[in-house]
């Protein structure tokens, strides 16, 4: 995976109000178009708001959470929270037991 | 030459402003801590202010300088969707590119942006602190998100150079200002149980107002590892401004430090103009 293509379709999100209202009208379309290229598994990681896979192929969360800050990807915080928490549920698991996450 | 005059922390949570806007409890306490601040800044009468900021991944993104400075005339903000008023920002553009030649040659590989956006840590800052925006500044950006960051100690060797420029430079009051979370973590993977932010380490936070109010920088920066940032979040590297900044002046115990324990970071003041008070 890419983690910088798809942190910038990420960013474009913040910063460009136009993309923003593409990708909530044709997805699809506003994916294929992004630079550079998004993999068909990138593509499809993101439409359907996979956040957890999106992370674990090293995605960084604050950018990956701008896609529920604008509820795109039929994300919300929760299920956004919900889906990262759930990908990591054994990390979680490891650093709670050795103190390293309340 | 400039006089460092004070030094100054405080938080840049986004949907702050429009908490103190909507009163409540809540928004009373936020705003009685960031008057605090201002009123000890406005105190020792700054002419610039030198703020060493993160940047959200918002102006730097395709390409990352480690420490970059603005200096254009001005640069409007924020950049980054955050429900703000925009402002445009007066730089100091002449002493920011004194501040930039300083450095160079000091050593310090610090980009030169000609055309700096600024972000919501620069302008939620400011618009408690000087609402009316009619203090220039100097942006020095570190980054604090794209590991790998820079090491706790070249952000001191930096902060100490900053010091020797603007002692170089032309006679002005000048205050240094940081903003940043000593543990935070947004939308990665250790948040909280409850909410998509979390604070991964709050004994870490704990630990740095304890020797920042000891005047420890040399056990601040030593016990400041990329482990140990990396084990306080995603965000935490926001500690490497407040060590540029408290390396600035011959550092000391603030005059008052308060810890926002549930958002992992604090507001602080080192008013240090003779004759200042709080």
């Amino acid at each position: 995976m890419s983690a910088y293509a798809v942190e910038k379709v990420c960013r474009s999100v913040v910063m460009d109000a136009g993309f923003r209202e593409q990708l909530r009208e044709e997805p699809s379309r506003a994916l294929e178009a992004a630079r550079p290229a998004l993999t068909e598994s990138e593509r499809r990681a993101l439409i359907d708001g996979d956040v957890g896979t999106l992370s674990r192929g090293g995605a960084s969360g604050f950018l990956l959470w701008q896609l529920s800050r604008f509820s795109l990807f039929g994300l919300d915080d929760a299920l956004y929270a919900q889906r990262i928490r759930a990908a990591y549920a054994d990390e979680r698991a490891r650093m709670r037991a050795a103190g390293e996450l309340p | 030459m400039a006089e460092i005059v004070g030094a100054f922390a405080l938080p840049h949570t986004p949907f702050f402003p429009a908490l103190v806007r909507a009163g409540g409890e809540a928004g009373q306490e936020l705003a009685r801590k960031y008057e605090r601040v201002a009123a000890a800044f406005r105190e020792v009468e700054p002419e610039v202010i030198v703020f060493f900021l993160p940047d959200h991944l918002a102006d730097n993104f395709q390409t990352i300088p480690i420490f970059d400075i603005g200096a254009a005339p001005s640069a409007s903000g924020p950049c980054d969707d955050t429900e703000h008023p925009g402002h445009e920002v007066t730089i100091a553009v002449d002493r920011a590119i004194a501040l930039h030649r300083h450095l160079v040659a000091d050593g310090f590989d610090v980009a030169l942006a000609r055309e700096p956006r600024l972000d919501h840590a620069s302008i939620v800052p400011l618009e408690f602190l000087t609402p009316a925006f009619q203090i220039p500044i100097v942006p020095i950006r570190i980054s604090t998100f794209v590991r790998p960051l820079p090491t706790a100690q070249r952000c001191r060797d930096v902060g100490r150079s900053v010091r020797g420029g603007l002692e170089a430079g032309s006679p002005a009051r000048v205050a240094v200002l940081a903003t940043g979370n000593f543990s935070l973590e947004i939308g990665g993977p250790r948040m909280s149980e409850t909410h998509y932010t979390g604070i991964p380490d709050p004994s870490w936070v704990e630990r740095i107002v304890e020797l920042m109010e000891a005047g420890e920088l040399d056990q601040l920066v030593a016990e400041a590892t990329p482990e140990r940032l990396e084990r306080a979040g995603a965000e935490a590297g926001e500690l490497l401004l407040w060590i540029a900044m408290l390396a600035s002046f011959d550092f000391c115990p603030p005059a008052f430090v308060e810890l926002q324990p549930q958002f992992g970071q604090a507001f602080a003041a080192w008013p240090l103009r003779t004759g200042a008070a709080v």
